[in-house]
């Protein structure tokens, strides 16, 4: 490169150089930038030396660390001891909690009610649903099961039977003792939609399928 | 605390100018230029505590930070951006319109051909050649050896002379606006 062209750079530079020097930068900038330091100013994080930044910041960290997990466990334990035995099967048919005091009594203690036994019926209803069912309900009773529907579609009565165990494992009903084979007549109020919205009426019969086969 | 504040806005009127044109000529946009001002200010704001003088002295802190800045943006910007501010700001005296139009618009060629040069060239040329910045400065600002950034400028203004020499010969390849800024 010559001499020439050299100077010529140089002049050229030092032109635009002094015509830059006159630039003027808005005045937004300026407004922005104090309004950034008023506002750290008024958060009090302005001069406070780096070492209690980094101080603060670990015991936050630590704190963060011990208080999490124990705030889960806590709301887990919280959570399992309300809740856990309710959701069990059985539950209502409990007889005796931890916290009670125990008893002695000098009466034969008497067996848990089982399903069969909360309601005797007082007139037994027998049903047929068909003309060759052969199975005839001689032992009976029902449970009536509220009906919690709030939607205002309309509402079928099927009458079904079912093993007594599907109870439980197809409607949720809790129930002792679900392996026993018995059967169970069972008044389903289905929605137009075909879904399931509430038990009515359960019935426990007796399996006579030998009985008949007999006849 | 208003003793601070106040020192902090002398910080700001002694080097925000110096930051601005920096920012400005490197990215070729006044808007670019003025984020990376007040993000500069703004920065210092929040990390002077861990400056340390010693290492480096505030206005050349401040060029890396805008350096950086600049840098970071051009990047997310997809690497170019559109010179919009080739434009001179000299505004047009009375004395002779001719004259002053004419060296407008070579002062527009001259930021044009700056601005189409690679990165690593332009910022020394920037620094050094209009900022009037010392290698050693302008080395603790790249965070190079003193050598290279006197090879960068060697090479950009070779570069920039060729490019001018090419622009005396054959004046219809003056960039236009369209020109992009490379980073």
């Amino acid at each position: 490169m010559s001499d020439r062209t050299e100077s010529w750079i140089d002049v050229a530079l030092q032109d635009l150089a002094n015509v830059d020097g006159r630039t003027v930068v808005p005045s937004k900038v300026k407004a922005a930038v104090l309004h950034a330091w008023d506002a750290q100013h008024a958060a009090g994080s302005v001069g406070r030396p780096e070492r209690n930044k980094r101080r603060v910041h670990t015991w936050r960290k630590a704190a963060a660390w011990v208080l999490v997990p124990a705030a889960a466990a806590s709301i887990v334990a919280f959570t399992m001891v309300t809740r856990g035995p309710a959701h069990m099967p059985n539950h209502r048919f409990s007889t005796a909690r931890a916290a009670d005091p125990i008893e002695v009594s000098s009466e034969p203690p008497v067996p848990p009610p089982t399903l069969v036994e909360l309601g005797p019926p007082q007139r037994a209803t027998l049903r047929h649903f068909s003309n060759d069912d052969q199975a005839t309900p001689v032992e009976s009773g029902y449970v009536i099961v509220p009906d919690p529907f709030s939607d205002a579609t309309a509402l079928h009565v099927v009458r079904v039977r079912m093993a007594r165990g599907a109870l439980a494992a197809t409607l949720g009903m809790p129930m002792i003792d679900p392996e026993v084979q018995e059967l169970v007549e069972v008044e389903i109020l289905v929605g137009d939609d075909g879904i399931a919205r509430s038990i009515r009426n359960a019935t426990f019969v007796a399996d006579n399928t030998d009985q008949g086969a007999g006849r | 605390m208003t003793g601070q504040r106040e020192a902090f806005a002398e910080i700001y009127r002694r080097y925000h100018t110096a930051v601005y044109r920096f920012a400005r000529m490197m990215s070729g946009s006044r808007a670019i230029a003025e984020d990376v001002t007040q993000e500069t200010f703004t920065s210092l704001l929040r990390d002077l505590p861990r400056y340390a003088p010693e290492r480096a002295a505030l206005p050349t802190y401040l060029y890396g930070v805008a350096r950086n800045l600049t840098r970071t943006r051009l990047r997310r910007e997809r690497r170019f951006v559109g010179l919009d501010l080739i434009e001179d700001d000299e505004p047009i005296s009375a004395r002779d319109p001719s004259i002053v139009w004419e060296q407008s618009q070579q002062r527009m060629q001259l930021r044009r051909i700056i601005a189409e040069l690679p990165s690593r060239y332009r910022e020394v040329i920037v620094l050094c050649g209009l900022h009037g910045l010392s290698y050693v400065e302008v080395a603790t600002i790249l965070g190079t050896p003193v050598g290279t950034v006197r090879s960068r400028l060697s090479r950009g203004r070779r570069e920039l002379a060729d490019r001018l020499r090419e622009l005396e010969n054959n004046p219809s390849v003056v960039p236009t606006r369209a020109a992009r800024c490379v980073v």
